[in-house]
């Protein structure tokens, strides 16, 4: 029987940071995030858990990594972080509502 | 402002690296004021708005230059109970006119950092100085 078998594997990468996101080591964010995407990742969980804050600047970094994700094919999950201020601020700016959030890893990798 | 003998006052170089010291600094300052609601969430919120206000002076007033400094003061006023906070710096003049609210519908990279101080805080007001610039920030407790 020809199968004409082919497989497709789309990687798939999570970040799990546990230190502040903010103005000054979001470009360290941003620049591991660009190097897992042109390494050919395209699938991301932003696992949020264990950070204890994020302003704007590490916003931009996540909305920065979905649209370069979607353009190649890809897409963004977020794990809700535990710091409740946090939360609410996603939900201010309706990141909620822009990314797939999840309230763990596994459930978030389980929704791609 | 009017100093009061609890005012605190930094004067902090104009670089995003000790933006975890202004935060931590604030956090510790708000944890000594008593009966503050959810004081975990308003200090959270306090820090992420003036973290801002300062991210925003280092990029736009001194555009990343290296040498400028940033002063800000933090005073707990009463009548009513309120944290002002000013930051001052010696950089180049801001519009504030000129940075549109993000635009939820078709989410943005940038421009959530004043959206997200306005949004925090009770009143965001920028001055322009001959010498410089002044950001007056009040949350009310």
């Amino acid at each position: 029987m020809d199968l004409n078998l082919s497989e497709h594997i789309v990687r798939t990468v999570v970040i799990a940071p546990s230190q502040r996101i903010d103005a000054f080591n979001a470009p360290e964010l941003r620049a591991a995030l660009d190097q897992q995407i042109e390494g050919g990742a395209r699938r991301f969980v932003l696992d949020l858990t264990n950070v204890p804050f994020l302003d704007s600047a590490g916003m931009a970094v996540l909305v920065r990594l979905l649209k370069r994700a979607r353009d190649q094919g890809g897409d963004v999950r977020l794990v809700w972080p535990t710091e409740e201020a946090a939360r609410r601020i996603i939900r201010l700016t309706k990141f909620d509502r822009v990314f797939t959030m999840a309230e763990t890893a596994a459930a978030a990798l389980v929704d791609f | 402002m009017e100093r009061h003998p609890d005012t605190l006052r930094l004067d902090l170089p104009a670089t995003n690296k000790y933006l975890n010291v202004l935060g931590a600094c604030l956090d510790a300052f708000i944890e000594r004021i008593n009966g503050v609601a959810e004081p975990r969430i308003t200090a959270y919120n306090i820090q992420l708005a003036v973290n801002e206000i300062f991210a925003n002076i280092v990029a736009h007033a001194y555009g990343d230059a290296p040498d400028g400094r940033v002063d800000v003061v933090v005073m707990l006023a009463t009548d009513p109970r309120r944290l002002l906070i000013e930051l001052s710096d010696t950089g180049s003049a801001f519009d504030p006119e000129t940075v549109a609210e993000p635009d939820f519908e078709d989410v943005q990279i940038h421009g959530y950092g004043l959206f997200l101080a306005r949004s925090l805080l009770d009143d965001v007001t920028y001055v322009r100085c001959p010498d410089g610039n002044t950001w007056r920030l009040i949350k009310y407790l």
